[in-house]
């Protein structure tokens, strides 16, 4: 077929530049690891509690900055998908500008925020509330503030878009046919924005599972998430079986995640038709 | 201007046949429709004759010669698109001035003739908007501009009333015949609604599963339905079925359901004696009467629909079918009521059943 | 009268978000003019000191700078042309596998940019002698390729394939057809992607860290290099034009394609 022949040549050199510097290099390498080392770095991993605990501190990390991320992200996407007002588009604009910013720089903000001798702790202590500084820099929380700050605008985008296809005239029928607005939330808008909450939570969540700065500045030198172990085995402990391990791992998990959601919601997003918003 | 010709032409997808050994030939100056049901292969007809999508054999004659090798862009057939198909990130003018442009026209020159078939179509002063910018009638004009303004040999017209309110219709259909019959164009119409065909066009031709099945002036195929398909297809709802009977004083009589209804010789012309037929009339020449006689049936009122300039009757009872008789004047019939239902012959129209309806 | 169709909380909540978001880049502009070397609030006066240090040589922040401009702009510009021929090809014609195609084509979205990243170091240590320039190029122009894929199909994917027969109909030839038509119309979505791709690719870090040499090294590795060495406000002040760029980039852009190109 013609058509046929024209799609292959428009797509052929993109799929030959993805072929040979992306796939073809992951999997050569992946197949050289498990050649070389075997799975003997895989199995290390899972056995050592010092490698499984850093595996469950960014899968911790991740999950609380999508939980905040949406339960803060929702409210406000609601509000900017639904309001009449100017406030939309300097919303809007609020919205997108931190998310142009580069993560080096919202981290640093954060960094002068919440440091030892940061803003934060000469406020609370000028207004006499702490006697001593309170230590929120390098810790894991200052991690999620830095994560949530990074990624809930990915949340509120994707919510924004799912939450202005739905049309208000269904809320209204809802209301006419006697629900109350938080019965007509939770039976009718909610499941409608069903397919933003879970692309919102699946990209949050990714994100931070692969995040590197973030981590790096705020959670200081003792913390570790997964791809700032895979820099470190790298540069600092020249370990490179490790450092393959981990970031396979990373990447299966995500994976997983990924196909995980994609399976256990097909049903659901055909249905809700095609899923073209997700 | 120009003539249109298809001879034996045929389109195949696959296996499947999407137009079947048409031919067609279309004077100057003729408005020709082609009316059927989605999947009857007029709008493949459409873009063969477009140029969009080749013939799989026969040939297409504009004025006497085959178009085959010429491609689309050289044709210079204008269509008019079933969604307008205007390009949203142009102004109307430009929108208009497309094709001429790449006439590479002088520019006065342009601007003249956008002017004047903006005028044409009721939309001066419109240049500047943007088509999402406009009513529905107002694109549809812009569309019907852009398609005109490079003088086109011949005008093609999908589906060009399909998107729009009644009264706009209306509206629409008297514009674009002032339209056309002003410039003389040769134009075919295709389109899946049985009115804007009739008050369309010069010729009707009816369209099924890629074959003709009638071609005629509005008045015959409105008329004279060539079978109880095409009928059904032209809005006719009373279908009664029966057993046809030997000539007598130029009537032939045929039993439906026990009763005897007399037709026309000539409407019934090929059919042998004791042969199951269907026939057809249609709803506005079925009337009510108060004296018991030829081609008359009793029956009871099922339901009454005013319809403004008629009330539409369900009734029941003259035979196994329903009949829809559509009674112009006030009618105080009710549900329930005795009516007896006079079927004048020379309306009825006889087919032989074919082989899915026996 | 208006129909209200928002709540107080979620009002409440969003202004919130808002401030949240705001904060640190607030905190950030006012620290950069601050003359103590220890940012303290309200600031003890007003000083440029911090912006003329940007340009002392030892912070090699402007060499930085010139490094990720480059990076950036020809990862960005090579992938325009992969981006909109794959997002065409999937687009413009109907064939089996079109999904998996596209998925093929926004893959690297799903892999963590740092384990690319180490796979890519892999490959060079085994070939020798790869410049830093074109080590991080390779990196950066398979990462950022998903987001322009993705943007051109979103516009494409709703664009009406009719528009190509009007044209033709008219005269347009299919060169001109191709110019005239999905190229304009596409233009929003190219643009989007185009700028997220080379935003991505500048702010880049992970990828970047691995695979920058001594002698090519970008601006946010040079930034959080300074930040290692020094905690002063130069990084407030070079943090600051930053904003101020992507500030400028925000509004043009919602001068010329508007926002809703990002509402997905």
């Amino acid at each position: 077929m013609e058509r046929k022949r024209r799609a292959f040549l428009l797509a052929l050199p993109t799929v030959l530049a993805l072929l040979v510097f992306f796939l073809i290099p992951m999997v050569y390498i992946l197949i050289k690891t498990l050649l070389v080392n075997g799975f003997a770095d895989f199995t290390k991993f899972f056995t050592d509690p010092f490698y499984l605990n850093i595996l469950w501190t960014t899968v911790r990390v991740s999950l609380i900055s999508t939980l905040i991320s949406l339960l803060l992200g929702y409210p406000a996407a609601y509000f900017i998908a639904r309001t009449r007002s100017k406030l939309k588009n300097v919303m809007m604009i609020v919205i997108l500008f931190p998310f142009l910013v580069s993560a080096v720089v919202r981290s640093y903000g954060w960094m002068v925020i919440l440091g030892t001798n940061g803003i934060l702790n000469q406020f609370l202590q000028g207004i006499g509330l702490l006697s001593q500084p309170l230590k929120i820099l390098n810790t894991e929380a200052a991690v999620v503030i830095g994560m949530i700050h990074l990624l809930i605008p990915y949340m509120i985008l994707s919510l924004v878009g799912v939450l202005q296809s739905i049309d208000p005239n269904v809320e209204y029928a809802a209301y006419s046919l006697g629900a109350s607005p938080a019965k007509t939330f939770t039976k009718v808008v909610f499941p409608l924005s069903m397919p933003g909450i879970i692309s919102g939570c699946v990209l949050v969540f990714t994100m931070s599972m692969t995040s590197y700065v973030t981590p790096k500045l705020l959670g200081g030198s003792k913390f570790r998430m997964m791809a700032t172990m895979v820099v470190q085995e790298i540069n600092v402990n020249f370990n490179w079986g490790a450092a393959s391990a981990i970031s396979y791992i990373l990447l299966l998990t995500i994976l997983a995640v990924q196909v995980a959601v994609v399976l256990s919601t097909s049903g659901y997003m055909k249905r809700m038709g095609g899923g073209k918003n997700a | 201007m120009a003539t249109l010709e298809l001879k034996n032409l045929t389109k195949k997808f696959g296996d499947f046949t999407a137009v079947d050994n048409m031919n067609i030939s279309v004077a100057e100056g003729e408005m020709i429709a082609l009316l059927g049901g989605s999947g009857c292969g007029k709008t493949t007809t459409l873009r063969m004759i477009a140029g969009f999508t080749e013939p799989f054999s026969g040939s297409i004659l504009v004025s006497g010669k085959d178009v085959a090798k010429i491609p689309p862009y050289k044709r210079n057939i204008g269509i008019f698109f079933q969604n307008y198909a205007l390009f949203p990130h142009m102004t109307v003018f430009e929108n208009v001035a497309f094709g001429l442009k790449l006439q590479k026209l002088p520019k006065n020159e342009i601007k003249e003739r956008v002017e004047s078939i903006l005028g044409l179509v009721k939309l001066t002063g419109f240049d500047k908007r943007y088509p999402r910018e406009l009513s529905g009638g107002q694109q549809q004009r812009v569309a019907l501009a852009r398609a005109l303004v490079t003088r086109p040999s011949i005008l093609l017209l999908d589906e060009p009333l399909s998107n729009l309110d009644a009264t706009l219709r209306v509206e629409m259909q008297v514009e674009i015949k002032r339209i056309q019959t002003e410039l003389g164009i040769t134009t075919i119409i295709v389109t899946h609604d049985h009115e804007e065909a009739v008050s369309l066009a010069d010729r009707v031709i009816v369209m099924n599963a890629g074959r003709i099945l009638q071609i005629g002036s509005p008045q015959e195929i409105f008329d004279r339905p060539a079978s109880a398909f095409v009928a059904d297809f032209m809005g006719f709802s009373t279908f009664i079925h029966g057993t046809i009977g030997l000539p007598e004083n130029r009537k032939r009589p045929v039993v439906c359901s026990g009763h005897t209804l007399f037709v026309p010789e000539a409407a019934a012309a090929g059919l042998d004696s004791g042969t199951p037929c269907t026939l057809t009339i249609r709803s506005e020449n079925i009337c009510l009467t108060d004296e018991p006689g030829e081609n008359t049936v009793s029956g009871v009122v099922q339901s009454a629909t005013y319809r403004g300039h008629a009330t539409r009757l369900e009734v029941k009872g003259c035979f196994d079918e329903m009949v829809y008789p559509a009674v112009s004047d006030y009618t105080e019939k009710e549900n329930g009521n005795h009516v007896l239902v006079h079927f004048p012959a020379n309306r009825i129209c006889v087919y032989k059943n074919t082989m899915e309806e026996q | 009268m208006r129909e209200k169709r928002t709540g107080w909380f979620s009002c409440l909540i969003a202004v919130l978000v808002m401030i949240f978001l705001l904060a640190p880049l607030v905190v950030i502009v006012i620290a950069s003019f601050t003359p103590t070397a220890v940012v303290t609030f309200p600031p003890k006066g007003f000083s440029l000191a911090w912006y003329a240090n940007i340009f002392h040589s030892s912070t090699h922040f402007m060499e930085g700078l010139g490094n990720s401009l480059k990076i950036g702009l020809l990862a960005t510009a090579l992938d325009v042309l992969l981006g909109v021929t794959a997002a065409l090809s999937i687009c413009r014609y109907d064939f089996k596998g079109k999904n998996a195609l596209l998925n093929y084509f926004t893959s690297p979205m799903y892999v963590p940019s740092v384990a690319f990243a180490f796979v890519l170091l892999q490959i060079y240590s085994q070939i020798g002698g790869v410049p830093g320039m074109l080590r991080l190029f390779i990196g950066h122009f398979v990462i950022i390729l998903p987001y322009i894929v993705r943007n051109t199909v979103s516009v494409l994917h709703v664009f009406n394939w009719t528009l190509e027969d009007a044209a033709t109909s008219l005269g347009a030839n299919p060169v001109q057809v191709f110019f005239k038509i999905p190229i304009p119309l596409a233009k929003p979505g190219v643009l989007a992607g185009a700028l997220l791709a080379f935003l991505y690719s500048f702010d880049e870090v992970a990828l970047s860290s691995l695979l920058s040499t001594p002698r090519f090294i970008t601006l946010p590795i040079r930034i959080m290099n300074y930040m290692e060495l020094t905690f002063d406000p130069t990084l407030a002040a070079i943090s600051t034009l930053l904003i101020l760029g992507s500030l400028i980039l925000i509004v043009l852009m919602e001068k010329f394609i508007g926002l809703d190109m990002f509402v997905k």
